[in-house]
């Protein structure tokens, strides 16, 4: 088998209510690019950030952890059997933290000046680490994608009208990049992979400043490390979960056999992850505000409970590991889990010390999540029927003979 | 911490660390206001007994200016007019001079300013400045009573507006005085007595502190002083406990020094033992009826001897023997 | 890097940055990261909440002074505004809040005006992405328009809760906080509600000295004053401190320790970082363990070329 664009219609109907839905978003986006974001959000003075940063922004760079997860495995451990898994969560982190860029631009107030970190710069600020790192592994993830365009165009450039006298220079373009990077892919990979790790981890450092205006429950001087661990965890679920639904929604067959292994290395990860959280719990003796049954504990435990004890146990079983639908079932808690824990920490353990009420998103901010979630997908669909990601059965060739990896 | 003692003791009698602050009226402060020698060691301060309280001194309501007119002219608020004689007087019921004039109970007094600075921005931030200073003595009373009170209750406004208080005098129409006060008293007979408070302040022109004394401002003024014109629901009356009855009535017996009881105690009941009058009867005027003596005079004019006797008269003649105790004029 | 290098913990930080350098490799204790070059002689405002008569010329006086739209000031005298607690926003730097007073105080009510505490070791300047929230030497911590790009981090990480947003702008929505007057200052005034205090509830003069004239009022009115000194130690100190008469926590100043704010985020930010060290060596390990997992080490990490 080899990667292949994917053959079939792009319009289906559940591809034009994607696309109804991002429209929507994108009409509510231009409401908030006119009027500001207080024409369209419910963000106040008490609570800055909403879930733009919450799930768009924590959530899009945890979900596409996998990016870096897979890169790790298949390129710095070199488990070759996972490299039909690579491109499309390559793909994924790709998309997935543009749409982060993107979502952190449309929350700025200032949008037009979103390139002042670049030359303004405070050492001190988690989040200008986050973004630094962000904006780095985001031209990464593009080099590592570059080798698939150049598999799809070379030798096919096909520029129309006008532009044909192009053809020749592009793909002698394209070729000298493709032979480059054959070379050079290592350091970006590994340049991605150290990247994913400062990251992930910083985004946790972003709250601890937010001090006793965290919830203790969350607040706590680990936050990167968690953050980091959770990264990690997600990373194969999300790749499952991603596989999956683009097997289904192609009529292909689930690659099981990668899958499965990628799952059975799920449990250990989720193991450390839920390990140091409940350690963190009982070293800070926060497991007081578990009794109240208050918001904060409730949404506690439904992230530790759904999020990490279930799927734990579900992937510890081989009978789950064999099932498609059971593996994504288990795959989708985490990947529910994990956003939920960003949403948690972003938003519900924030609790200013002088709140009027409290803070619940807009119908406007909810289309534009939606509707960057729509969008994205619809991007993927696209990508996908036209560069070679996913890796179509072609039984007479043995997996690592015919295929090469680039990224 | 003694150190620091010490300079707020300095600083008190020296009214202030720089010389610019110190008043021109004052006159030298010289070590020796406080210290027992010219030399005085942080160890042995040498220190005479604070002077601030052999300093006491009263001073009579007359030497107090009528009114002063406070302000800076740059202000966003015109000036303020400052009844300083009623304020005086006012404070004579109460803490007296030193309920402003603090620290400064010796003569001469001091105006604010020679203290306190007219500038904000100033090295020396343990006084307020002047104008902080004067605002707290007008607004910490002048809030306990009405916390509806404004900047234009005492500056002329933004616009050269008058203050709202610059009519004229307005102690009386802000201190609801009552008219008469009826007191209900401990005393066997004679219980209810009327005090016509409008007859003392206004028309005889009594000064309050006359008879007020250790009042605080809230007593007379806004919603703490007692509304209306008559005082008869709470019992009040000069039978506090611990006073003996010249202590109980001084505050009118200080001018009604020889009316009889009878003339406050208007209802004087039956029964009545005329030796505690100061007098004792004789039995032969023991047997009389009042009238017949005091007639239509009423008790306190002198009573008359002439219908039964010739040539007799009081209080030359006595109609039976005084008694020790309660004073005559009971 | 900017071209501005007026702000100290900027220039502080590099300083620092250097000296870490020069250090080695040695790990970086907590206490170790930057602070900023706090000059004994900044000045800070004493708030003697049981001196203020709540008339609110220090709000008008605000607005006034940063060209803040504003009513009349007589419209100030209205008392009903005291039946919400409030907060400064994007609208109002300052805003004074009334509160019941501690038994036998004299009068019903105390007051307490709330604007930004000017931190000394100052959350928001440790969080700002672009470094728009600078600590002056005067005390003063100040927003630079020039720099933010709107992210409102600087909201999440303040302690008291106090930078504002304009969130009905769509072309540069600036945050809003109290600036200390800083342009008045400098020009040798007072800041706009000291200045406009009718009864100087708000000192204004250098930290240190307010300290002391604080310290020496609750020494001698210990019936007046609560001892403490809010703000003295609160999140490392702040420039603006308040004397109160009863509990702190009455006049709703949020309870908070002596450690910095951004002490444990910056700790870690430089522990993760320590100059590109852990990175650094997660880079190298990741290159070895690339290099050891495959087949045949002589050759790069990938196959040979098309």
């Amino acid at each position: 088998m080899r990667p292949a664009p994917v053959q079939g219609k792009f319009l289906t109907p559940g591809v034009i209510a994607l696309i109804l839905l991002a429209a929507n978003g994108l009409a509510v986006l231009a409401w908030r690019l006119l009027f500001g974001l207080g024409a369209v959000t419910n963000l106040t003075n008490e609570y800055p950030w909403g879930i733009w940063i919450g799930i768009d922004v924590a959530g899009g760079v945890a979900l596409a952890a996998g990016g870096f997860t897979t890169a790790a495995l298949g390129h710095v451990m070199h488990r070759e059997r996972y490299h039909a898994v690579i491109r499309p969560a390559l793909l994924t982190a790709m998309l997935g933290y543009t749409f982060v860029a993107i979502g952190v631009a449309v929350d700025v107030g200032r949008p037009y000046s979103m390139w002042h970190p670049l030359v303004m710069w405070n050492g001190n600020s988690a989040l200008f680490e986050v973004g630094m790192c962000v904006m780095c592994y985001l031209h990464v993830l593009y080099i590592e994608f570059l080798p698939v365009v150049a598999e799809r165009f070379i030798g096919r450039v096909d520029l129309p009208g006008l532009l044909a006298p192009l053809n020749a220079p592009v793909d002698r373009l394209l070729r000298a990049l493709d032979r480059g990077l054959a070379k050079t892919m290592f350091v970006f990979i590994i340049a991605g992979v150290v990247l994913s790790t400062l990251h992930q981890s910083s985004l946790g450092t972003l709250m601890v400043i937010a001090g006793p205006k965290m919830h203790p429950l969350w607040q706590t001087p680990i936050l990167p490390l968690l953050f980091l661990l959770s990264a990690i965890s997600v990373g194969f679920p999300m790749v499952i979960v991603e596989s999956m639904l683009a097997s289904r929604s192609f009529g292909l067959k689930p690659e099981m056999d990668a899958l499965s292994d990628l799952g059975r290395m799920a449990a250990p990860l989720l193991g450390i992850w839920l390990a140091f959280k409940l350690g963190d719990m009982f070293v800070r003796e926060t497991f007081v505000h578990l009794a109240k049954l208050d918001k904060a504990s409730l949404f506690f435990m439904a992230e530790v409970l759904i999020g990490i004890v279930v799927p734990l146990r579900m992937f510890l079983s081989p009978a789950v590991l064999e099932s498609p639908p059971l593996l994504l079932a288990a795959s989708a808690l985490v990947v529910l889990g994990v956003a939920l824990n960003r949403v948690n920490n972003f938003i519900v353990a924030y609790t200013p010390p002088f709140a009027a009420g409290s803070y619940v998103p807009s119908l406007g901010e909810v289309s534009v999540t939606v509707g960057f979630i729509c969008l994205l997908a619809l991007i993927y669909r696209a990508m996908v029927m036209i560069f070679p990601v996913i890796s179509l059965p072609d039984r007479s060739l043995p997996v690592p003979a015919r295929y090469r990896v680039r990224g | 911490m003694t150190a620091l003692l010490l300079a707020l003791a300095a600083a008190s009698v020296a009214w202030g660390a720089g010389p610019e602050a110190r008043p021109s009226t004052a006159g030298a402060a010289g070590c020796r206001l406080c210290h027992t020698t010219d030399t005085p060691t942080k160890k042995d301060p040498a220190l005479v007994p604070c002077p601030r309280y052999s300093m006491k001194k009263r001073h009579a309501l007359g030497e107090a200016p009528e009114t002063l007119t406070l302000g800076s002219p740059g202000g966003r608020y015109g000036p303020v007019r400052f009844p300083h004689k009623g304020h005086a007087a006012m404070a004579a019921m109460g803490e007296g001079c030193s309920a402003c004039h603090h620290y400064d109970l010796a003569r001469p007094i001091h105006g604010c300013g020679d203290c306190h600075s007219s500038t904000r921005a100033r090295p020396d931030l343990d006084k307020p400045d002047l104008k902080a200073a004067r605002h707290r003595l007008c607004v910490g009373c002048h809030a306990q009573w009405d916390p509806d009170e404004t900047c234009a209750s005492c500056h002329a406004g933004e616009q050269g507006a008058p203050a709202a208080r610059a009519k004229g005098p307005r102690g009386a129409s802000r201190t609801n005085l009552p008219e008469r006060v009826t007191y209900r008293t401990p005393s066997a007979g004679g219980q209810v007595v009327t005090f016509r408070h409008d007859d003392h302040a206004r028309r005889f022109g009594l000064p309050c502190a006359g008879c007020h004394r250790g009042r605080a401002c809230r007593d007379c003024h806004g919603q703490g002083a007692p509304a209306g014109t008559e005082r008869a629901a709470a019992p009040r009356g000069p039978a506090r406990p611990g006073r003996s009855l010249e202590e109980a009535h001084q505050a009118c017996s200080s001018c009604h020094k020889d009316d009889p009881c009878s003339r406050c105690h208007r209802d004087w009941p039956k029964g009545f033992e005329h030796r505690k009058t100061g007098l004792a009867l004789d039995d032969t005027h023991a047997s009389l009826q009042c009238a017949d003596c005091h007639g239509a005079a009423g008790f306190s004019a002198p009573p008359a001897c002439g219908s039964c006797h010739e040539g007799r008269s009081y209080p030359k003649d006595k109609p039976g023997k005084p008694v020790a105790g309660p004073s005559k004029r009971r | 890097m900017s071209p501005s290098s007026g702000r100290s913990s900027r220039r502080d930080f590099l300083k620092t940055a250097l000296a870490a350098g020069a250090a080695g490799l040695a790990p970086r204790p907590a206490s170790a990261a930057p602070k900023p070059a706090l000059s004994p002689d900044r000045m800070g405002v004493l708030v003697d909440t049981t001196v203020c008569i709540g008339c609110r010329n220090c709000e008008w006086a605000c607005k006034t002074a940063h060209a803040l739209p504003t009513e009349p000031l007589k419209s100030y005298e209205d008392k009903s505004v005291f039946e919400k607690f409030r907060r400064p926003d994007d609208k109002a730097l300052t805003v004074v809040n009334r509160f019941d007073a501690p038994k036998d105080a004299g009068t019903p009510h105390r007051w307490a005006k709330i604007q930004c505490m000017h931190c000394d070791r100052p959350a928001c300047v440790s969080a700002c992405i672009v470094g728009a929230l600078s600590k002056s030497e005067d005390g003063s911590v100040l927003w630079s328009t020039r720099r933010c790009i709107g992210c409102r981090y600087c909201m999440v990480a303040c302690p008291f809760q106090v930078p504002a947003f304009e969130y009905h702008k769509a072309l540069e929505p600036s945050i809003r906080k109290c600036d200390f007057c800083h342009d008045r200052r400098r020009s040798g005034g007072l800041p706009a509600c000291v200045e406009s205090c009718p009864v100087e509830a708000l000192t204004y003069g250098p930290r240190e000295e307010l300290i002391r004239v604080a310290r020496a009022r609750t020494k001698r009115y210990p019936q007046r004053y609560a001892s403490h000194i809010y703000g003295e130690s609160e999140v490392g100190g702040t420039s603006w401190l308040y004397l109160a008469g009863g509990d702190f926590a009455d006049l709703r100043l949020p309870r908070l320790g002596p450690d910095p704010a951004p002490g444990v985020s910056e700790s870690i930010q430089h522990g993760i970082f320590a100059y590109f060290i852990p990175p650094a060596s997660l880079y190298g390990l990741l290159g070895l363990l690339m290099w050891i997992s495959k087949n045949r080490p002589e050759r790069g990490p990938h196959g040979p070329g098309e």
